[in-house]
């Protein structure tokens, strides 16, 4: 099951925990998963249009999201990190990484077997 | 001195001489300044002579009525741009706004020398005097100059519109110069302390450096009468100048042809732009091309330095050596505009050790002082030179070897780094461990030294995206067109992936560094990337052209193509390996079996390299003037795999020289936000008469991903000198500098007892003396006999 790495500043919002197992077969699913689960995380993460945040930065087994349909492994970690930018720290995730709540589909149609 | 060889190579690990050593012996090779173009104009640029001022008014027509004079901008010319997006220029960012602003103020200017006016004319003399004519009404306003003055409620404030990001990436209500509180924590902090058996906590401090490369910025523009815009600069990234450009003139990415020009030195200062954007607009006022460069002095006070920075760090330890907690807060002088490297200070300065608890939080602060850029492995070293200060402290506190401490500690595979990552495979505790068997550690100390030190440091090394293109020539050889600027031989490395690959010699390939209408997209040359990044698209390529070039040979073959094999330059018959034939021969007949290939490469989403070092420093400390001389040192660093050897040890010296010299002699001087030491002659860099013969040792621990492993190693080598140096004074003369510049100065201050310093809980225990450690001489200047 995939973990999630929760930044300090979050982690009030996740009972305290620095990390979360989610079900999940890409990103989305996964990030999905902790903001259902979590619900204030949602406002955390993303911001006014539904977007990640572009203070924060997700990595997907260590290298830096650039779409949310990456496919994970049952073992693969997302470490949710500040956004800095300048190449070898983590940048803001691409604008273009929409929101995973406004473009949810129906789970039930999306679930699998 | 190379370390742990693999498997052989033909090519791979090998010396050639460079590909571009005799152009540039030579003065053939082509530099900014030799650019000409018919009708060229001459450009120079209005700077502000106040560090913080609102612009009342700017009456450029004296100088526009002034002969010669063709074109004349201010701020009103500059696209206002109204966002919060941020230009992540490759080894740095900046929002696009504060970007606009840092190249021509508008409404105020916010550190002296910020351009508020530009000209365009026949002469650089007729530019210079116009320049000069440009009137302009300054309303000087209260400067701050101190980063923790400036996060003082009371302070004058930088910007009115900038609001702290807070930890969680809401931002605060009222501006502030605080522009960034970046936050990590791991465990429970009070709880590791309290589990140590000693505990030291300490302040430094940093100042202002600037990179020093010697050839100044410059940029020549022709804006084309189509609305087609060619820039000629010296850059470390072509494809970020475009980006740039088009972010801050509005103009599409398109219309704009960025030509990169030879380097005469970078290290990070030459990602930003600052003379493009204006001479682009004077080129498009003036219907010609305007070409400028700036002034040593500009250099200087108008582009962008290394952070001057505050650290308090704490750290616990156990008596049997493990470390238990760190508590440290980091505060970065960004300079006129957010966007200082406390980030990756933030990572690089405890990840290299496992440390079960921890807090760190870091600002990014704003002054009137020029806007910082990247500075070779940008805000690691003054994290490094606190970290590794501290642990050598605490090493000789609990009575341990300060090696034995780091390889007791030391951060392996799966370790976390103090974001949530987790490090893939790393060699430092085999950098470690070499650094401990070498001689130099053990070695009785030289005559005239005093002291030993050492100390480590972790750069991460970035990734990114590059492309590459092969063409292949009648005669066989191999055209390598690639986007990263050549700083440091990286022309040399790429070539010889490829002629390893495709079975040639280093110099049947040739290595051309293109424009961005002529090759994909390659990020910046910076964060350690290219050899690593640039080097697995050259491989891909070659593999690329070995899959087009085997139905070549089989034709030549006569043979079926999935039937043909290669290996060693050679094609052959699976079944009948005496019917063969050489690649330099299938290329050649190229035109004959079926026209001409391009061969591409693309990295990108490669796993992280991240590289380590350790120094070794014997000093001299002269008890009467505090003067530190340098007598040996030895820098070991894991490379994964070394190409070009030279060059790998070039980086290495290179790097360990400037961390020389930032940590015994260069500082920004300021006075009331006037810089004081704008020049090579009182912002002393070191020369080859300060600096001992650099030994190396290049160890190879395979990077996880990557043909041969290998890592980055140009930004690695500036971290751990000013650690070492100072633990080294401290064995020499019993004093622990905790501020840099370690001037002669700042030493006999604390040689005589004048530097504050927080203490110690509880007081050092044995003097965990290296071997060869002398006697300390704690005395002040004057009572030593």
């Amino acid at each position: 099951m995939p973990r999630i790495w929760v930044p300090s500043p979050m982690r009030d919002a996740v009972g305290g925990r620095a990390t979360v197992e989610v079900d999940g077969e890409t990103a989305r699913e996964a990030l999905e998963a902790l903001m259902d689960r979590f619900p204030q995380v949602r406002e955390r993460l993303l911001d006014a249009r539904g977007a990640l945040s572009p203070h924060l930065a997700v990595l997907v087994d260590g290298t830096e999201l650039e779409s949310l349909d990456t496919p994970l492994r049952p073992d693969s970690e997302l470490v949710i990190t500040p956004a800095l930018g300048g190449g070898v720290c983590p940048a803001p995730s691409p604008a273009r990484l929409r929101a995973p709540a406004a473009r949810r589909p129906d789970r039930r149609a999306r679930r699998r077997p | 001195m190379t370390l742990a060889q693999s498997r052989s190579y033909r090519v791979i690990g090998t010396r050639p001489v460079r590909h571009d050593g005799v152009d540039k012996v030579t003065g053939r090779a082509q530099y900014g300044a030799d650019v000409r173009l018919p009708g060229m104009l001459y450009g120079c640029v209005v700077r502000s002579p106040y560090p913080h001022a609102r612009l009342r008014a700017i009456d450029t027509s004296r100088a526009a009525a002034h002969p010669g004079v063709k074109a004349v901008i201010t701020g009103a010319d500059m696209p206002a741009i109204d966002t919060n997006a941020v230009a992540d220029l490759g080894e740095g960012a900046i929002e696009l706004k504060f970007a606009s602003l840092l190249i021509m103020a508008r409404d105020k200017v916010v550190f002296r020398g910020q351009p508020v006016a530009a000209v365009a004319a026949v002469s650089p003399q007729a530019a210079a005097e116009a320049a000069r004519l440009v009137e302009v009404d300054y309303e000087p306003l209260p400067v701050v100059t101190d980063a923790l003055a400036a996060m003082e409620p009371g302070s004058p404030r930088v910007h009115d519109d900038l609001y702290t990001v807070v930890p969680g990436g809401s931002r605060r209500d009222s501006p502030s110069n605080i522009a960034l509180h970046v936050q990590y924590e791991r465990g429970d902090v009070e709880a590791g302390f309290a589990g140590a058996d000693v505990v030291v906590e300490r302040e430094f401090r940093t100042a202002m450096v600037h990179q020093g490369y010697i050839e100044p910025q410059n940029a020549t523009a022709a804006w084309e009468p189509g609305g087609r815009l060619t820039v000629w600069t010296s850059t470390q990234g072509a494809f970020s100048v475009r980006q740039q450009l088009s972010d801050l003139l509005q103009i599409p990415v398109g219309r704009i042809k960025v030509v990169p020009m030879e380097i005469g030195g970078g290290f990070g200062g030459k990602i930003q732009v600052y003379l493009e954007p204006l001479a682009a607009l004077l080129s498009r006022k003036a219907g010609r091309p305007v070409k400028m460069w700036m002034s040593r002095a500009e250099v200087f006070t108008a582009t962008g330095p290394g952070p001057a920075t505050y650290i308090r760090l704490k750290m616990g330890v156990t008596r049997t050596g493990d470390l238990t907690a760190a508590a440290m807060r980091l505060v970065y002088d960004a300079g006129a505009f957010p966007g200082s490297p406390v980030g990756s200070a933030c990572i690089t300065g405890l990840s290299p050790y496992r440390i079960p608890h921890f807090r760190i939080d870091g600002f990014d602060v704003v002054t009137n002082k020029p806007r910082v850029q990247a500075y070779r492995a940008p805000g690691a070293p003054p994290a490094a030179f606190a970290v590794e200060t501290v642990l050598d402290e605490l090493a000789e506190a609990i009575g341990m070897d300060p090696i034995e401490l780091r390889l007791r500690n030391a951060a392996a595979e799966g370790d976390r780094m103090t974001n949530g990552v987790a490090f893939n495979r790393i060699g430092f505790k085999e950098v470690l461990v070499a650094a401990k068997n070498h001689p130099h550690y053990r070695a009785p100390l030289p005559p005239g030294a005093t002291g030993r030190g050492v100390a480590a440091g972790f750069w991460m090394n970035g990734r990114g995206t590059s492309t590459v293109h092969l063409t292949f020539n009648p005669d066989g050889t191999v055209n390598l067109i690639e986007g990263s600027t050549d700083i440091g031989g990286s022309r040399a490395s790429l070539a010889m992936i490829v002629a390893e690959e495709l079975g040639l010699d280093a110099h049947d390939v040739k290595p051309v560094v293109a424009d961005t209408d002529s090759v994909g997209h390659t990020d910046v040359t910076g964060g350690s990337r290219v050899t690593y990044s640039t080097g697995v698209a050259c491989h891909r390529a070659a593999l690329d052209a070995i899959a087009q070039l085997k139905p070549r040979a089989a034709q030549l073959l006569d043979a079926n193509p999935g039937d043909v094999e290669f290996g060693g330059g050679e094609f052959w018959v699976s079944s009948e390996p005496r019917r063969r034939i050489g690649i330099k021969e299938v290329i050649a007949k190229l035109g004959k079996t079926g026209g001409p290939i391009v061969a591409r490469g693309v990295s990108r989403g490669l796993a992280m390299a991240p590289g380590f070092g350790v120094h070794i420093a014997d000093v001299r400390v002269d008890p009467e003037t505090g003067k530190v001389d340098v007598v040996r040192y030895t820098a070991v660093q894991d490379a994964g795999k070394a190409i070009h050897p030279t060059y790998v040890e070039g980086q290495l010296q290179g790097g360990a020289a400037q961390g020389v010299g930032l940590a015994l002699f260069e500082e920004y001087v300021f006075e009331d936000g006037i810089l004081r030491n704008p020049s090579f002659l009182d912002y002393r860099m070191p020369t080859a008469l300060d600096l001992p013969m650099i030994d190396t040792v290049i160890v190879e621990v395979p990077a996880s991903d990557g043909p041969y492993g290998v890592r980055g190693v140009g930004e690695v080598p500036i971290v751990p000198p000013a650690a070492a140096i100072a633990n080294a004074i401290y064995r020499a003369a019993g004093v622990r500098l905790r501020q840099l510049p370690m001037t002669p100065e700042n030493v006999w201050r604390a040689l005589a007892g004048r530097d504050a310093a927080l203490p110690s809980t509880p007081k050092a225990a044995p003097d965990a003396a290296m071997a060869a450690t002398k006697e300390r001489r704690a005395e002040p200047p004057g009572t030593s006999g």
